[in-house]
């Protein structure tokens, strides 16, 4: 007696229907397990990464709030830790300048403490060496993102008594902290002495402070404020953190990447209809059979179903495992990004729920509705299907192939072949179009972030920016004009204010502006008379729900304003932390509380704005106002294109990724679609072979049906395309960046590239496959 | 140990009705450019326990008529009564589980499925027909059986694939029999064997009639025709020649038949 299986012949059958088409079942379960893949690693990092940035930010011990100031001495701390509800108080001393790196200088932020075993905020890890003594430094790990470098080496950073070397004893990770190469931007670690000695500064300048009740922020930082007033500290800035702007960002990249992985799982229902209206159309006998063997339509069906039951549990498990895998690794990537600590990695029972639930229901529903008309079938129609139809003829059809009279045969033959089986190649096409689709709207959001970047780059149309510590304005002018290649200098400083309904950066610039090109929407600019007034950009109008004639209130962690709108701007700056507001400079300065004759921000023009003359000027700003101790910051309008062109690319790299994964689906499509073909037409194939047709000419039949079909899914998408683009645009706009529409039309071209590649890639195997096929296989196959 | 009846022979005998009764049968077959008449106006009765030919040649209809009494078509005009029960009243779904129980189709092609083994294909049919009554369990031991009444039960766990033309035919006549129906039809049985085979596949058909079974087939082989217990003979559409179809004759001819209302299962 032979082997029975549990559930009768019929789930026999079933199975064998899934095990005897080894190559058709391994598609269909890569197609799923594709999509499955993608969905649950998208779904892993996205809970995983948001754990690990909580678990990084409670390890990393974030400060409740901070103080930039001009100088601190330490002895007032007892009297700041005394102030009601101060948990912790800590000083440290923030130096900003430039790190002499083999290409061009980077901006390095050296942050020195005067005893690192009381490190009890924004604490670090010192990963290798030890702590800093004199002439030493520790470097942040991801520095090397910039400049290679070991520990033993040494870095040379620019003070106001010229470039000094520091000895490098030991790379430290900031938990929390965005790499180096993501921001631009390096991170060093020194003691307090050891920068004085260097640097000549001899107090701290920053403070950070933890409290015990977090919802009183504005008391106690209005009351450490007062503490340090009267002790004669000028405030520079006071700041809580913000909504953290990784978790937002990655929020909302994961919001999207999910869209994208639904509509990669659509692809694949479309494969599970291609390959259940195949399945049933070459066993349309079989089916015949059954019902003369009384076999009723459920049971028919049921017996199909759970062969894509089948297909369904495979690929959930393979995708499900790959996922975990690829989400581990992506992960990984952005822990390593983002300065995260991953904890224990784990992969929550909803993630597999869902990843489950999709990944077996998707198929079965996407099965039902070619199986309840597959199955409608009667007896007689079944058992006197002759399967392929002949087609009709059309006299207009023979007309256009006389025209076309010079393509030859098999050309003809693959083309004419497209459309044989319509709902399997309309299947196919919509899966090759949403390929196009798909990377047509990534290539657009990648464009109109250009195209954003330029609006910003016009809208704030200074060659350089200069950030110092607050120095009195004439002063720093003088010295900034006195650089060459300077043309103009403007004073532009910024502040994060939170609102009602979220935070956004407010901006000062001159009421007379040449450099700030603003380009109101509604409302006007400045009389250049009238306090406490404001404009604010289009996005922050739509994020605050608010209009000009409004006001708006305010806050930073000390004080709080009501100010009225006096207009709308078109603004691109900082859409992903709320949009802008534009104020005066004098008035940012009076909400600072910041001395009337103090500035600390700068936007240059330069007389010779080409990149190499802007370089320049930007290391002659930097020498001199070292030199005079101002500690500035500068960053080029190209590094700042480029910082900001690096950070989106991650995102457009991700995006690009999908919309692979989504090719990949297309792909597996058409090559199932190809493969089926060559099987189907097997008899086709040896009358082609005993005509005298050469491997190559059987091969082109199916590699031109295979481009023929792509060549139609990209008219397809030229014509969806463009508005599906559109509508992608803006859904990343309504949830992560406001992005100006920008469409280049060289992307169709490269889109036309992208899909014959699909295509060729999917027509090689079946077309190799067809071309193989022998004579005499056939006389025994059929 | 089980029994399964034959309740339709029983009521044919009983009632001294025929088993099947088709009256003005018509199928025409319509398209834009042309009307085809495939059977016009035919009546006739089978009798129960008969084993009754179908006779004709290509293009006359035989087939047609076949798959009306299947229920697999359905006529244009007219009606066919099996057992006292008209077909035409029946759904899709209806005839597929009537059939199940009541019919059992040989095709000429076997049509056999190709991925289940000889044993599973007859299980199949006991699945889909509802078991004839029997438990799951004892399933297997009916189609195994029913592979040793067709005399291919050596060959219950070989794929279609790797038997022989009159061994796949076997096999198709034992998933016939699985669900024990009271009437197995047959198309061209015999039409793609040797005629060495055939003669054997021929017999055991023939076989069953002895087990109180009814078999219709269709042949266009006069001398196979020329076999059976009753026939009607058919020409484009119409039946030319009959003997013992006629519903009178058949009446009469009830009492001489010998009847087997029960089939054991070994």
């Amino acid at each position: 007696m032979g082997f029975s299986l549990p559930g009768g012949a019929l789930t026999r059958k079933s199975i064998a229907d899934v095990t005897r088409r080894r190559l058709r079942t391994i598609l269909v379960v890569l197609g799923i397990a594709v999509g499955v893949l993608g969905l649950t690693a998208i779904n892993i990092t996205s809970s995983s990464l948001s754990e690990s940035i909580s678990f990084s930010a409670n390890r990393a011990s974030a400060p409740d709030f901070s103080f930039n100031v001009q100088a601190v001495d330490a002895s007032l701390a007892p009297a700041l830790a005394a102030v009601p509800n101060v948990k912790t108080v800590q000083f440290d001393t923030e130096y900003i300048t430039r790190w002499h790196t083999s290409t061009t200088p980077v901006s390095i932020a050296i942050i020195a403490y005067a005893d690192f075993h009381n490190v009890k905020i924004n604490t670090f890890e010192l990963t290798s060496g030890h702590l800093p003594g004199p002439g030493e430094v520790v470097m942040e790990a991801s520095d090397r993102q910039l400049q290679n470098f070991a520990p033993g080496d040494d870095v040379t950073i620019e003070t106001a008594s010229g470039p000094q070397r520091l000895h490098v004893v030991g790379m430290a990770r900031t938990l929390g902290q965005p790499g180096a190469g993501f921001l631009s931007f390096a991170t060093a670690y020194m003691s307090a002495d050891a920068l004085g000695h260097i640097t000549g500064i001899s107090n701290a300048n920053h403070i950070d402070v933890q409290l015990r009740n977090t919802h009183q922020v504005n008391a106690t930082a209005r009351a450490l404020a007062n503490v340090l007033r009267a002790h004669h500290v000028v405030i520079f800035s006071a700041f809580t953190p913000g909504s953290n702007t990784v978790q937002t960002a990655s929020d909302a990249v994961f919001a999207i990447t999910r869209v994208l992985a639904i509509i990669a799982l659509i692809l694949t229902s479309f494969l599970i209809i291609n390959t259940v209206t195949t399945l049933i159309a070459e066993q349309i006998k079989i089916i015949g059979t059954m019902k003369a063997l009384g076999g009723t339509r459920q049971k028919v069906m049921r017996g199909y179903l759970l062969s894509v039951g089948i297909y369904g549990i495979a690929g959930t498990a393979l995708g499900i495992g790959l996922g975990i895998f690829a989400g581990y690794e992506f992960l990984s990537y952005l822990a390593n990004l983002f300065t995260l600590d991953l904890g224990a990695f784990q992969v929550t029972l909803s993630t597999l729920l869902i990843s489950i639930a999709v990944g077996i229901s998707v198929p079965l529903l996407a099965a039902l509705l070619p199986l309840w008309l597959g199955t409608r079938i009667t007896a007689r129609e079944a058992m006197t299907s002759y399967g392929m139809s002949n087609g009709k003829h059309s006299p207009s059809r023979s007309r256009l192939a006389q025209r076309m009279a010079w393509i030859p045969q098999t050309t003809r033959l693959g083309m004419r072949s497209m459309f044989r089986k319509r709902t399997r190649a309309i299947l196919t096409l919509l899966a090759l179009t949403i390929s196009g689709i798909a990377f047509l709207s990534v290539s657009a959001t990648s464009a109109s972030y250009t195209a954003g970047l330029g609006q910003l780059t016009d809208t704030y149309h200074q060659d350089a920016l200069v950030a110092t510590q607050p120095q009195p304005y004439d002063q720093l002018k003088a010295q900034i004009l006195s650089v060459p290649n300077v043309a103009r200098v403007e004073r532009f400083d910024d502040l994060f204010v939170k609102t009602q309904h979220g935070q956004i950066d407010l901006n000062g610039v001159e009421t007379d502006t040449h450099m700030y090109r603003y380009r109101l929407l509604a409302g006007r600019w400045f009389r250049g008379d009238e306090p406490n007034v404001l404009l604010i950009s289009d996005t922050a109008a739509a994020k605050l729900h608010l209009k000009v004639g409004d006001t708006m209130t305010f806050s930073n962690a000390t004080d709080s304003a009501t100010w009225t709108i006096i207009g709308e701007v078109l603004d691109h700056n900082n859409t992903l932390s709320g949009g802008v507001g534009i104020t005066t400079i004098d008035d940012l300065h009076a909400f600072e509380k910041l001395p009337a004759n103090l500035a600390s921000g700068f936007m240059i023009q330069a007389r010779n704005h080409s990149p190499q003359a802007v370089e320049r000027m930007a290391n002659a700003l930097d020498a001199t106002l070292t030199r005079s101790g101002a500690t500035p910051n500068i960053q080029t309008q190209q590094q700042i294109i480029a910082r900001n062109q690096s950070q989106f690319g991650i995102v457009t790299a991700i995006l690009y990724a999908v919309s692979v994964i989504i090719g990949l689906v297309g792909l597996l499509g058409l090559f199932n679609t190809l493969t089926i073909s060559v099987l189907e037409r097997r008899r086709e194939i040896g009358i082609l072979r005993s005509m005298g047709a050469t491997s190559r000419g059987v091969a082109r039949v199916f590699w031109t049906e295979g481009i023929s079909l792509a060549v139609v899914a990209w008219i397809a998408a030229l014509v969806v395309g463009i508005p599906a683009a559109y509508a992608f645009v803006n859904f990343i706009g309504s949830v992560l960046l406001p992005l100006p529409f920008t469409f280049a039309p060289v992307t169709l071209a490269i889109m036309l590239t992208f899909i014959l590649l699909i295509a060729t890639l999917a027509s090689f195997a079946p077309a190799l496959s067809a071309a193989r096929v022998r004579v005499s296989d056939i006389l025994r196959y059929d | 140990m089980s029994k399964m009846s034959l309740d339709q022979n029983r009521y044919a005998l009983k009632t001294g009705q025929p088993l099947i009764q088709v009256e003005h049968l018509s199928r025409v077959i319509e398209t834009r450019a042309q009307k085809t008449t495939i059977l016009h106006d035919i009546t006739f009765a089978i009798p129960a326990q008969s084993l009754f030919a179908i006779n004709g040649p290509s293009g006359s209809g035989k087939s047609t008529v076949l798959n009306m009494l299947t229920g697999i078509d359905r006529p244009g005009s007219g009606r066919i009564v099996f057992a006292g029960e008209e077909l035409r009243k029946m759904s899709e779904n209806a005839l597929a589980r009537w059939r199940g129980q009541h019919v059992g189709i040989v095709f000429q092609f076997f049509q056999l499925i190709p991925t289940l083994t000889a044993l599973e294909n007859v299980l199949l049919a006991l699945e889909l027909g509802g078991g004839g009554g029997l438990k799951r369990r004892q399933w297997r031991e009916r189609a195994m059986h029913c592979l040793a009444m067709a005399s291919v039960q050596e060959r219950a766990h070989r794929l279609p694939g790797v038997l022989s033309g009159g061994e796949q035919q076997r096999v198709a006549i034992a998933r016939a029999l699985a669900n024990d129906p009271p009437v197995i039809i047959a198309d061209e049985p015999t039409g793609n064997l040797d005629s060495h085979t055939a003669q054997q596949v021929f017999d055991t058909l023939e076989g069953l009639t002895a087990q109180g079974k009814t078999v219709i087939y269709v042949t266009h082989d006069p001398r196979l025709a020329a076999r059976a217990s009753a026939r009607i003979e058919l020409l484009d559409g119409q039946i030319i020649n009959h003997e013992g179809a006629d519903a009178d004759t058949i009446t009469d001819a009830i009492n001489r038949v010998p009847t087997v209302s029960t089939m054991e299962v070994q």
